[in-house]
């Protein structure tokens, strides 16, 4: 995907809903402060941000992280579409409605990015095969289905950690909630499509650190998946209840920290 | 299984639920509230809840308020599980049941996290469910999944703690993950129908969240002290 395409897309939308919310503009710009940068170490990824490593600002920062799993989902799902004979006739409309989602949660960030003079980061070039890990992701519908629910995956968790640093703004905190719910229901209906093509029992969600993949690149986005602890218990066999090692991984989403988003994200990011 | 799994359940939207409405008090109100909010605890607040069960103030309020919610989903999985509506497939059981335990996961794990400041379980009220009706069973699935994440993402808006909205976003998230399903049972491609136009799932205050919430549990519960958008 290139980036005037990202712009062509922002006309699609209204940005007068992008004001619905008060109160991001002004916060962002006083969070603009090398102080808060060193209190949260989420520094952007030079990987897929290069032109952002300047960024001091810690609420910019999350949202340039956010971006880059978001940007890539879009770019991995308009690629999927535009493969002939790849994504089923009946599947198409799912993937398109998924992909105008994702447009919108880019252009909504570019929107306030661009507002707040912050440095919108240029769209990377993708190798979504990973060096030839995965030849045929863009000819066989059941290896796209499988990196499509890690990046989908993935982006539950990234989002989760820009929420975490999103802490101080009310507004751009409740937007990447908001977002990562939605993502959290693509990420679940892409995996029912893995499942309805048959040959795996993969549920909607994340069970221990299974990525339905022998390739390394995808386990990657799995990382730290097999939690059981949540606050101050573990949720295997909680307060006496049958929870198994299944369940107590599957109800919790655990967020992705930088180095393991960089890691994963790397293998298919053009250097 | 594949052919269950696209299966159609048939069910209609339950269209009664109004996410804008609010609580007539909770604007008369609000003051008082802002007054509470500087105590932890209120073991004596003025004006008093009554009977009614108090989920408190602040970010203790707000989890007490997520635990409600999951006590109710956890709660409606398990009857569902008890009843088995008519015709009931393996898969259907199967994915019934890998709910339920996660919702029960949530539901202890919020209980834990609060110690000596969770309310108690509840007794709930589903006598506007016919758990032997199939469409029954799902249209209010659809709307308890719907209605958990829009209380929960409103919620994360109002938390102050960090470690709360952390624990609260892993249990949004999944949450969302049921409800897509239980949308895409109900109608295979539904799964994230009522985003915004920010692509954005529609978060819900806590006030008018509780209003519907409240309405399946036999005791009266009071959220005057819930912090408000």
């Amino acid at each position: 995907m290139k980036f005037a395409h990202i712009l062509n897309e922002l006309g699609n939308t209204n940005p007068e809903t992008f004001e619905k919310t008060e109160g991001r503009r002004s916060i962002l710009k006083s969070f603009g402060s090398k102080l808060a940068l060193a209190a949260v170490p989420l520094a952007a990824s030079s990987v897929f941000n290069k032109a952002q490593a300047k960024t001091t600002d810690i609420l910019a920062e999350a949202i340039v992280f956010a971006l880059g799993i978001s940007y890539m989902q879009a770019a991995y799902i308009r690629e999927g579409l535009a493969a002939t004979g790849l994504i089923p006739a009946d599947a198409q409309g799912d993937f398109q409605k998924m992909l105008d989602q994702k447009d919108k949660h880019i252009a909504f960030w570019i929107y306030y990015l661009t507002k707040t003079n912050n440095t919108v980061p240029t769209v990377p070039t993708y190798d979504f095969k990973a060096k030839n890990a995965l030849p045929d992701v863009f000819t066989n519908y059941a290896t796209y289905l499988t990196l499509a629910h890690a990046l989908e995956d993935v982006g539950v968790r990234m989002y989760q950690t820009s929420i975490k640093n999103l802490l101080t703004n009310k507004a751009f905190r409740s937007d990447a909630v908001n977002i990562m719910t939605t993502i959290a229901r693509h990420a679940a209906h892409v995996r029912l499509l893995r499942r309805n093509l048959g040959g795996t029992d993969i549920m909607p969600w994340i069970t221990g650190t299974n990525a339905y993949s022998i390739v390394g690149e995808i386990q990657k986005a799995y990382q730290g998946e097999d939690n059981t602890k949540q606050s101050n218990s573990n949720a295997e066999g909680v307060n006496g209840f049958a929870i198994s090692f299944d369940a107590a991984t599957a109800a919790f989403d655990e967020p992705m920290g930088v180095a393991d988003a960089n890691a994963f994200m790397s293998k298919f990011i053009k250097p | 299984m594949k052919d269950i799994m696209k299966q159609g359940a048939e069910t209609t939207e339950n269209g009664g639920v109004s996410r804008r409405k609010f609580l007539n008090y909770a604007g008369a109100l609000a003051g008082a509230g802002l007054l509470i909010a500087s105590c932890s605890k209120d073991p004596d607040p003025v004006p008093s809840t009554g009977d009614a069960l108090n989920l408190g103030s602040n970010d203790e309020g707000l989890l007490n308020y997520a635990y409600l919610l999951q006590q109710l989903e956890a709660a409606f999985y398990t009857e569902a599980l008890k009843r088995k509506f008519v015709g009931m497939t393996n898969t259907e059981i199967g994915i019934f049941t890998a709910i339920r335990d996660q919702e029960l996961a949530h539901r202890e794990i919020l209980k834990n996290h609060l110690g000596t400041a969770a309310i108690p379980t509840l007794e709930t009220d589903f006598s506007s469910i016919d758990f032997n009706e199939k469409n029954s069973v799902y249209a209010k699935a659809k709307q308890f999944e719907e209605m958990a994440v829009a209380g929960l993402n409103g919620i994360c808006k109002l938390l102050i703690a960090v470690e709360h909205l952390t624990l609260l976003s892993k249990i949004t998230a999944v949450d969302a993950r049921h409800s897509s399903l239980i949308n895409d049972f109900v109608y295979f491609g539904s799964f994230s129908e009522k985003a915004d136009t920010n692509g954005m799932e529609v978060p819900q205050d806590p006030q008018s969240s509780l209003d519907v919430t409240r309405k399946f549990f036999k005791r009266e519960i009071s959220g005057i002290y819930l912090p408000k958008y």
